[in-house]
Formats: structure tokens, sequence, C-alpha cells
């Protein structure tokens, strides 16, 4: 028995003035650039959730034969993927049930709408594969497999649901990034949020001996290898933080993460994470104002975190650590005023990287549930449109053409020459600091 | 100020950041792929020549950072623009 596994990757920018924004620009594009070319994690756990007697196949999207020509032959395919690339999902899983090839697709967005996933599929997974797979090949073996099965969503680093990943599969294909995950979650849950907690109960952390054992076997088959964690919020628990750390200090290795601003209050934590080999850290900071950040998360917790964004910044940066900082633009409380104080804003902060993005209501969240009971939505179904940069909704206090025009001037000017090395100018007086002794830190 | 003697620093520096020999490191070797330097390390080891040179580096072109040679062409400009 042979199942193939296809991964969805890769967003395209839809609008054509930002795309050529993103050929001119430097940084516009390359975050993007970077999740495009990440294996994906989801489909190597649930190849280790295969029993060994069956053959697995890890796939590409991006590499398969277009509608021309026929696609290779499996006796199970399995596609993993998310709001952005969906319709081609659908189109793709279509054409596998042409062929008489039964399809099972996962991910995100098929947790989130079951019921428009399972007109493309013989059956959906729903939250994570773990606890749902050995189930599913089992009864597809025997000719019974059901339409739905739902994987745990708790519980799924417990011995007994916890699998490695099958980092095997990798070797030999051109990754220069490979992804680990270390925890499942974020506790901060902001609106607007479409990532890995909408398919689970409670925050989850891997224990620190797995995260070991994962980071030695996904980084020996590569040249220099680059450790992506593919988390939500690495460092929830600083405790749990600091032993990770201390683990992986004699790996050597060089990674990225997403985390929080309380980061920046532990300088212990940030000491032990640039000797790890941190090299950046992606921070949701949303938005340059305080009152942008009202009601974002269920205790405002953003909001009451605003007033040290700054100081934070510069905290983590002199400590060796750059700061990828986000922001989206659209929030309830944004006016047209907000892309000029955001300017003004990272101009202030000095962030090295910086990450723009229109606030997306992505199917199944809090902010979509609200802007559709609100009557905000442009049109029902705008999936491949969830790019992060495109507007699919009615702003609270401007016009949609206020927002992307105002967002297309704060890109120029974010990814200008001009500023791309000022930030690049900063980071390397920030290295001549640390070479030279402690660097004086802001209170 | 020769090429060599840049080239020399830059291979001492590059050793020192990434712990890697980088003696053996063709001048046109993509660094990334060769040692691991990333971008990121690619602006520490401009920050260390503008120290090790006494100058400031105007041009910060990280892309053309990506090999030694690149690296060498930098500081040469960043020398002439000095003198």
């Amino acid at each position: 028995m042979r199942i193939g596994l296809i991964a969805m990757s890769g967003v395209r920018v839809r609008t054509e003035e930002l795309a050529e924004l993103g050929v001119t620009l430097p940084g516009f594009v390359n975050r993007g650039k970077v999740v495009a070319s990440l294996p994906s994690l989801g489909l190597l756990t649930v190849a280790a959730l295969t029993p060994p007697d069956v053959e697995v196949e890890y796939l590409e999207f991006d590499a398969l034969p277009d509608e021309t020509e026929p696609l290779e032959r499996f006796d199970l395919v399995g596609i993993s993927s998310f709001t952005a690339r969906i319709e081609a999902t659908y189109r793709l899983a279509d054409r596998y049930r042409a062929m008489g090839v039964p399809v099972v697709l996962g991910g995100l967005h098929v947790s989130l709408m079951p019921d428009e996933a399972e007109a493309h599929a013989d059956t959906i997974v729903l939250d994570g594969a773990e606890g749902a797979w050995p189930q599913l090949v089992e009864d597809f073996r025997a000719g019974r497999m059901k339409p739905r099965y739902r994987g745990l969503r708790k519980d799924v680093f417990k011995p007994g649901n916890y699998v490695e990943p099958r980092f095997d599969l990798l070797e030999g294909r051109p990754y220069n990034r490979v992804t680990v995950q270390t925890s499942r979650g974020c506790p901060i849950n902001c609106e607007f949020c479409a990532a890995s907690l909408r398919i689970t109960s409670s925050f989850q952390q891997k224990p620190v001996d797995l995260v070991i054992a994962e980071l030695k076997e996904a980084t020996e088959m590569f040249e220099s290898p680059f450790v992506e964690f593919a988390d939500d919020n690495t460092f929830v628990n600083k405790k749990w933080g600091k032993a990770l750390m201390r683990a992986m200090e004699p790996l050597g290795l060089r990674w990225f993460t997403e985390t929080d601003i309380s980061v920046a209050d532990d300088p212990e934590l940030l000491d032990l994470m640039a000797r790890a080999g941190c090299k950046q850290i992606l921070i949701g900071l949303e938005s340059p104002t305080q009152s942008g950040l009202l009601d974002l998360d269920p205790h405002n917790w953003k909001a009451k975190r605003f007033d040290t964004y700054l100081s934070a910044i510069s905290r983590i940066q002199a400590a060796g650590i750059s700061v990828n900082g986000t922001f989206v633009l659209g929030l309830d409380s944004h006016t047209p005023s907000v892309f000029a104080e955001l300017n003004d804003f990272i101009r202030a902060s000095n962030l090295l990287e910086v990450q723009l993005t229109v606030q997306t209501p992505f199917p199944g969240t809090p902010l979509y549930e609200r802007l559709k009971r609100d009557g905000r939505l442009i049109t029902d179904r705008y999936w491949d449109r969830c790019t992060l940069f495109d507007v699919n909704f009615i702003p609270a206090q401007m016009s949609v053409e206020e927002l992307e025009e105002g967002f297309t001037w704060l890109a120029s000017e974010v990814y200008s020459d001009r500023e791309f090395s000022r930030r690049k100018r900063h980071f390397m007086d920030l290295a001549k600091q640390r070479r030279a002794g402690p660097v004086e830190r802001v209170a | 100020m020769t090429r060599h003697d840049i080239e020399t620093e830059i291979r001492a520096a590059l050793t020192r950041l990434t712990e890697e020999e980088a003696a053996y490191i063709r001048t046109d070797q993509d660094l990334g792929t060769a040692i691991g330097l990333d971008s990121l390390g690619r602006l520490e080891l401009l920050s260390e020549m503008e120290e090790q040179y006494d100058l400031t580096i105007h041009d910060i072109d990280s892309d053309r950072a990506s090999t030694i040679g690149g690296m060498i062409d930098i500081v040469e400009v960043a020398l002439a623009e000095r003198s």
C-alpha cells in the first residue's frame, strides 16, 4: 500500500502594485519566501503516524504536474493545506478523486471549515493528526473509512500520542531551513489569530528531551541547517525555555522562532537564547498605538504591554537577537493616521526586520465571526485572498481604498533602501557595542 | 592595503564568527551554503571590518556580502571613500 502525502506551500501577493514593490524593495516578501520554502511538519508527523508496513511518499504541490499531465497514482492521498491555497487544494483533490484515488484532507482550514472541505474529500481530519491518522489508515485498509476523523486537541506530546516527525523524508531535498515544533497554541489568543491555537484546547509544550532529539534528527542531514521553530509562542514558560536553551547550546545551531515581548523581561533567558544560537525572533507587536491594541486579546495583554515595546525591543536586540516586528493594519481603532504613526514607530524602534500585514479575517476565527455578523466581509468566499496583503473586509474608520493605499505607501517607506540600510546600520552598531562590552540598555 | 590583506582579515573574522574553518572557502562561494553565514552574520562581519579598518560602510549591501569576494569589494570601496 502506498500513500502520497502532499504539502501545499507558498502564498502569492495578489495585488499587482504590491507584487511590484515586492520585487523592487528588499525585505518585503522575504518572510513569505521563507515560509513558502519550509517543509510541512504536519505531514512529516502524519508520515510518522503511518504504520511501518505502509509506503509513504512526501510531495510538494508545486512539484506536481499541471492539469494537462497525469498525476502519480497512489492507494490513498493525504493533502494538508491552509486557507490561501485551499482552492488549489480542492482542485487537486478533485483531480485525484476523478482518477479513483481516495483523498484525505487536513490542516487548519479544513478543521475550521469542515462542511466546505468534505465536498472535496473522501474523508477529512479535524484538529491534530495524532489520535486520528492511525485509525484512519486501519479503517481504509479494512474498507470502512469514515467521512470524518477528529484528532487530539490536547496531550499531543504525551507518551502514546507523540511521534517524532519523519525528518528522514527530507533527505536530499533542497531545503535550507528545517522546522521543529516545541509547543502548540498560544495563551494570548488574539482575535485574528488563525494559528495552531484554533486546533488545541490549551497551550501544550513538548518535553525538552524530545525537542533535543528532534533537533538532532532534523539537522543531521543538512550541511548548514537553519532551524525554524514551528511555534506560535515558544517562551510562554520561561523556566522551561531556559532548560531548553541550556540543552540546545551544545548543539551549535542557528535558529528562529516566534514568541511574545515578555522574553525581554528576563535578561538571563535572553542571554541563554543568544548562546543557544537564536538569530531572530518574530514578535506580533500589531499596532503602533496602545488604543489599537485594545480588545485584540481577551485580557488586553498586548495593550498592557504596549508601554514596554520600545525598551523591550532594544534589550532583545542588544542581546544579539534581531527582532522581526509584525504589524496588523486595519484594526478597528485604526484611522488613516495609523500609517504615518507606524512609520514613526518603526523608525524609533530600530527593529531590524518588519513585517507589515493587513488584518485578515481567516475563516473560523473570532474576527471572522464578528465581521461576518456585522456585514463587513466584502465577499463570502475570498480564501485565495487570505494572503495577509489583501483587504477582504470593510475597515471601521477608513475606506477600503484608504487602507490599500496607506498600506502600499507604508510598504514603500518601510522597505525602501534608505530605511533598510538604516536598520542594518543600527544592527551593525549594536554588534560593535557587544564586542566592546555590555551594552547600555534602555530601562 | 591589498585585497589579499583584506581577504586574510575576512577569513579570520569568519572563523571567529562561525567557529568553522574558513581558509578553504573559495572567494566566489556562497557563505551561507559553505559555512552557514546568514544575512545577520554578514552584517556582523561587515561591522567587524569597519572596526578593523576604522571605516564606515555606507552601502550596506548584505546580498553582495554573500561571498568573500563581495565582502572584499565592499571594504575596498569603503577604504577608498575614507581616503
